[in-house]
């Protein structure tokens, strides 16, 4: 497929705001995980942004105040993303830029608080709830659009945790068909008590911060993050990146509902057709971030469909011992490590793990390794079954 | 862009209960009779995830089918959108409640079927379709949202699509704050090339929202359309119902609607 241009990124999680601070903690090897403070009740670790208690959005969207939103706007704010926004707006009108994102819960805390709080007489929720702009699925979409004063396409991809990846491939798609002439894409998901109990509930969360690919992996652990790219035309883009989105791979597993194809086919499909939409050889790829959550079952299918697919000498490396599971902005969130990897020439290890499960034949590092990269390939998987990979690289030939 | 074409049509809401007996009152042939809601039980879906699902789920399965059937064609090879505004609202509830107690027990089953793309996930699962599935939200736009994706995976991936966009009452109290008054789900079998099952060659453009916005004018229609942010896309049935030649202008976003042009295949 055509690339096109990654002209403009930025990411907030657990292990920094913004670019710079994420790196320097995957170069540190400094993880976000932490005893669950935002619901002690729970023994469990989390992947929680600090600060974002008091820091409402910005007064002329208020009725948009939420978590969900306050760290969507504490990410857009990194990076210069939003001035480089401003220069592709005027360029091209306001119009003419998507707002395609991806999330899992959006902005559900506020309905959990107004439920704790709703009148114990009629059930009534607080009249300051504002569902619309916060709980439901478009609220952060509709904020971000409105943040970057834009007018056109905005969207919300919610396929779980393959969300955000999957907004890649639809501005792709947009793009190419000249519906827009730039894509803001990207994704949110914030701590809530939903996701927090009701992973619990399927016993898939770990009591200790999670080892992916361990043989002894314990779960997951629960983050948030937002992160946004501003993706555009190579010949169109003033941006000097050269890093570009080559290709993407969506595919359904329709096999259960909360449980991946233990064969990893589906994950292999998906990954397969990234691999023949960027038209490289698998061989070509140097380095892949995997889905890697360290649930048991998700890891070892994961393995299969990496060696399936590109062979056992390609290196890996599951990146969620840092940040936690993200959810539905996952693929946002590992995109970016992605291309801070290509960016620094450093794959990143796998933290938290010591040693990978012996039944494993694919090549996962523990230590971070530098290396020249040239194609990154970005696994997500999500509840449904729904599979999207994303093939990045440097250069645009 | 080429043309796309509807190939087959589910439908399911208050008094319009399948494409068959729904087209005619659409066209204005045969008058509209209100009749509550059938209870909703999909063959599709196993009998153990039928029980547990919601009519989210429900409701999905049943207006796929029924498009997928009068398509004639093969559902495995459909890829698939899905486009909602308020997903499940009685898992929210539940959740939520459940969260509030002094030690909160989440149902593992409520919780996996709280995913957007339920219904997608036991719809591919269900005619074992591996081909990519996206599920969409919007507000007043999700329609279009939907069509827009479902028509560009046709012209950049050849697929033929099957695409749903259904919305479902939520319970009270979140009922007051989400405004769907009753269930509604629309489902179409969208296909690149006119197939035999073709009723329509649809095209769309974006247009200012300043135009207005078309209305079925069948009043207890369009209290259907307006009561729920799925059903705004009954102009669009409506003109394929009557079978004539013309164009319906739908929400979109903000500042753009959507104008859809339709031409009848027979």
């Amino acid at each position: 497929m055509k690339p096109l241009r990654i002209s403009a990124y930025t990411v907030t999680s657990a292990i920094g705001i913004g670019q710079q601070a994420s790196f320097n903690s995957i170069r540190e090897r400094k993880s976000g995980l932490k005893p669950c403070s935002f619901e002690p009740r729970l023994d469990t670790f989390c992947g929680m942004v600090a600060g974002l208690e008091t820091l409402p959005v910005r007064e002329n969207l208020s009725e948009f105040d939420c978590r969900n939103n306050r760290l969507a706007q504490l990410s857009l704010q990194q990076d210069d993303f939003v001035a480089k926004v401003d220069l592709a707006r005027k360029k091209y009108g306001s119009d003419r830029i998507a707002v395609i994102l991806g999330t899992s819960t959006s902005g559900i805390q506020e309905t959990e608080l107004a439920y704790i709080n709703r009148d114990n007489k009629t059930d009534l929720l607080p009249d300051n709830f504002k569902y619309s702009a916060t709980h439901n699925l478009y609220a952060t979409s509709d904020f971000v659009r409105r943040y970057l004063g834009l007018t056109g396409h905005t969207s919300m991809i919610s396929t779980a945790c393959s969300s955000a990846a999957k907004a890649f491939a639809s501005a792709w798609r947009m793009m190419k068909t000249g519906l827009c002439d730039a894509a803001v894409v990207g994704g949110v998901d914030s701590l809530a008590l939903n996701t927090l109990y009701g992973f619990s509930s399927l016993e898939l969360v770990s009591a200790t911060p999670c080892r992916p690919c361990a043989p002894d992996r314990s779960g997951i652990s629960i983050g948030e993050a937002a992160g946004f790219a501003l993706l555009e035309w190579p010949e169109q883009s003033d941006s000097e990146s050269n890093f570009f989105l080559k290709g993407y791979g969506e595919s359904s597993d329709a096999y259960h509902m909360s449980t991946p194809r233990p064969d990893g086919s589906g994950a292999a499909m998906a990954m397969t057709a990234a691999i023949e939409r960027a038209a490289i050889d698998p061989a070509e790829i140097d380095y892949i971030n995997m889905h890697g959550t360290a649930s048991d079952v998700n890891d070892a299918m994961e393995d299969k469909a990496i060696t399936r697919v590109v062979g056992t000498t390609t290196p890996c490396s599951a990146t969620k011992g840092w940040t936690g599971h993200t959810l539905g902005t996952a693929g946002m969130l590992e995109a970016a490590i992605s291309l801070l990897a290509l960016e620094h020439g450093l794959i990143p290890g796998t933290q938290n793990t010591e040693a990978i499960d012996p039944t494993f034949t694919s090549d996962i590092l523990l230590e971070n390794r530098p290396a020249e990269l040239r194609y990154v390939l970005s696994n997500s998987f999500g509840f449904g079954g729904s599979n999207c990979s994303l093939l990045l690289g440097k250069g645009c030939d | 862009m080429a043309d796309y074409y509807i190939s087959g049509i589910g439908i399911f809401g208050t008094g319009l209960v399948g494409w068959q007996t729904s087209e005619p009152v659409l066209a204005g042939h045969e008058k509209y009779v209100f009749a509550d809601l059938p209870k909703l039980a999909p063959a599709l879906l196993p009998a153990g995830v039928r029980r547990r699902a919601g009519s989210y789920i429900r409701l999905a399965a049943e207006v796929a089918t029924e498009a997928v059937d009068s398509s004639g064609l093969d559902p495995s090879r459909l890829a698939s959108v899905f486009t909602t505004t308020e997903s499940d609202g009685t898992i929210t509830d539940a959740i939520c409640r459940a969260i509030c107690e002094e030690e909160p027990v989440v149902s593992p089953t409520l919780f996996h079927n709280s995913v957007t793309n339920a219904p997608a996930g036991y719809w591919c699962m269900a005619v074992q379709s591996l081909k990519p599935s996206t599920s969409i939200a919007g507000h007043e736009g999700c329609f279009s949202l939907g069509l827009i994706e479902a028509c560009l995976q046709i012209e950049t991936e050849s697929n033929d699509m099957l695409y749903v966009c259904h919305d479902v009452t939520m319970p009270y109290p979140i009922s007051k704050v989400a405004n769907i008054e009753s269930d509604y789900g629309t489902a179409m079998v969208i296909t690149g090339a006119q197939k035999k099952t073709s009723q329509a060659a649809i095209n769309w453009k974006v247009i200012p929202a300043s135009e207005t916005l078309s209305e079925v004018g069948i009043k207890a229609i369009d209290k259907i359309r307006l009561g729920n942010p799925a059903a705004r896309c009954l102009p669009l049935l409506a003109q394929i119902a009557r079978n004539e030649s013309g164009s319906v202008v739908l929400p979109y976003n903000d500042y753009q609607h959507l104008q859809v042009t339709i031409s009848p295949c027979n």
